[in-house]
C-alpha cells in the first residue's frame, strides 16, 4: 500500500470515527444537524447532500450545502423531483439527467457555486416502509468518487440509526406524556367519584339513621299502643262473659257500671293512640 | 282450708272481675285485692298466699320488677300471670322465673277460666 493510499485512508477513518462519536452524542434531530454540518464535509466531496428518512407518510429531511445544513420535517411534498425516481429503486443510481437535476435545484433554498453534474443516490430500506435516501450532488472541484461509495453507506447505516431511535425516544416520551394526561384525567374522576360516593354514604347514613329512629318509635308506639287499647278491650271482653254467668240483678248492679267506665276507658285510649302517631310519626326525624 | 288468692292489677276493675270469677268457682277462697303493686309486695310474705295473680303492665312497678323483688327475697309463692299483652317476648321471659306456674292473656272467657281452674286444683294441689 502506498504512502499516500495508507495517508488518505487514515484520514477517512479518523474522520468516520469523528463523525460516529459525534452522531451517537446527538440527542435530538437538531444536535444531528449540527453534526452532519461539521463532519459530513470530512467524509466524501459533494456540491450539495439530501439526506431522506422517511417512515411510513413521514419524512425528516436534512439538506447539506457549503453554507449551511437545514432540517425540514413534513410529508411527501418535502421530495425534490428525483427523489420521487430513486424512492422507486432499491439501487444505487447515477442520475446526469441535466433536465432533472435542474428541475430538483429549484427547490434548492440557495444557488450552489457550481452547477451539478451529476447526483449518485440511493434509497436504503433498512426496514418495511422505512428507510434513508441519500442524493449526492457532485461536480466542479467537489465530485463524488467511487471510492467514498463504501464511506456513504456507513454514513447512511449510522444516521438511519440515529434518527430512528431519536424517533422512538420521542415516540415513548409522547406516549408517557399522554398517558400522564390520561392518569391525571383518571385521577380527577377518581376524585369526583370519590367526593360523589361519600355524599352518598353520607345521605344514606344520614336516612338510614332517620329510619332507625323512625323504626324504634314505631316499634315502641305499637307495643304501646296495643297494650292500651288491648286493656279496656280485654276487660269490655271478660265482663261480657261476666254478662252471660251471673245473675240479671247482679249484672245490672255490679256489672254495667264498670261496663260503662270501661268503655270509656277504651274511647280515651284510642283517642291517645290517635293523637301520638299523628305528633310522633308525622313530625320529621 | 279455704285457697288464699293474692290478686294484683292496678286496674280495679280487673280486680273486681277477678273476684267475680274466682267465687264462682268450685272452690273456698280468701281473695285479697291490691292496685298498688308496692303496697302488694309488701304483704306477701304476711299473707302467705297460697297463689298471686299478678298483671304485668302497671306503673310504678311492673309485673317483672314484682317477680325480680320477689326472687331476691327468696319469696316462691306461686304466680299466675294474668296480663293483657300477647307478646311472645313476655311469655318466653316467664322461664327466668321458676315460680310463675302459668300465663293467660285477658280477656276472661270460658277456656281461660277453665284452665285457671285446672291450674288451682292440680298444680296448687301439689
Amino acid at each position: 500500500m502506498s504512502t499516500t493510499l495508507e495517508f488518505r485512508y487514515r484520514i477517512i477513518y479518523e474522520s468516520l470515527s469523528r463523525f460516529s462519536s459525534t452522531l451517537s452524542r446527538s440527542a435530538t434531530l437538531e444536535e444531528v444537524k449540527h453534526c452532519l454540518q461539521r463532519q459530513v464535509k470530512y467524509l466524501f466531496d459533494y456540491q450539495f447532500v439530501r439526506f431522506c428518512f422517511y417512515q411510513q407518510e413521514h419524512y425528516i429531511v436534512y439538506a447539506l450545502a457549503p453554507t449551511g445544513c437545514t432540517l425540514h420535517c413534513g410529508e411527501a411534498d418535502l421530495l425534490w423531483a428525483h427523489e420521487g425516481l430513486l424512492k422507486s429503486r432499491d439501487m444505487p443510481t447515477i442520475i446526469d439527467d441535466e433536465r432533472l437535476i435542474a428541475d430538483s435545484l429549484r427547490r434548492a433554498s440557495s444557488p450552489l457555486p457550481h452547477l451539478p453534474t451529476q447526483i449518485w443516490g440511493w434509497n436504503v430500506g433498512f426496514n418495511p416502509g422505512s428507510g434513508l435516501m441519500v442524493s449526492v450532488f457532485s461536480g466542479g472541484d467537489r465530485t463524488f468518487q467511487p471510492a467514498d461509495v463504501p464511506v456513504l453507506k456507513i454514513t447512511l447505516e449510522n444516521l438511519y440509526a440515529k434518527i430512528l431511535s431519536i424517533r422512538l425516544i420521542e415516540e415513548v416520551h409522547q406516549s408517557k406524556k399522554a398517558v400522564e394526561q390520561a392518569l391525571l384525567g383518571l385521577q380527577e374522576k377518581s376524585d369526583v367519584i370519590s367526593r360523589l360516593v361519600a355524599t352518598q354514604e353520607a345521605i344514606i347514613q344520614s336516612r338510614t339513621r332517620e329510619l332507625e329512629v323512625k323504626n324504634t318509635k314505631l316499634l315502641h308506639l305499637s307495643r304501646q299502643h296495643a297494650h292500651t287499647i288491648r286493656e279496656p278491650l280485654s276487660r269490655i271482653l271478660s265482663l261480657a262473659y261476666l254478662v252471660d254467668v251471673l245473675p240479671p240483678e247482679e249484672v245490672i248492679r255490679d256489672i254495667i257500671p264498670v261496663l260503662v267506665t270501661t268503655s270509656t276507658d277504651l274511647d280515651v285510649a284510642l283517642r291517645q293512640v290517635i293523637q301520638l302517631i299523628d305528633t310522633e310519626i308525622a313530625s320529621p326525624g | 282450708m279455704a285457697t288464699k288468692i293474692m290478686l294484683v292489677d292496678d286496674s280495679p276493675i280487673c280486680n273486681l272481675i277477678m273476684q267475680k270469677v274466682l267465687t264462682r268457682l268450685p272452690l273456698d277462697v280468701d281473695i285479697s285485692d291490691f292496685t298498688n303493686p308496692l303496697t302488694a309486695f309488701g304483704q306477701v310474705a304476711e299473707l302467705n298466699p297460697t297463689v298471686i295473680f299478678l298483671d304485668l303492665n302497671m306503673p310504678e312497678l311492673d309485673g317483672w320488677g314484682f317477680l325480680q323483688q320477689m326472687k331476691e327475697t327468696n319469696l316462691t309463692h306461686p304466680v299466675i300471670i294474668l296480663t293483657s299483652s300477647t307478646s311472645a317476648l313476655d311469655q318466653a321471659r316467664c322461664v327466668e322465673f321458676p315460680n310463675v306456674l302459668a300465663y293467660h292473656t285477658k280477656p276472661l272467657t270460658k277456656e281461660v277460666v277453665g284452665a285457671l281452674l285446672l291450674t288451682l286444683q292440680t298444680d296448687l294441689a301439689q
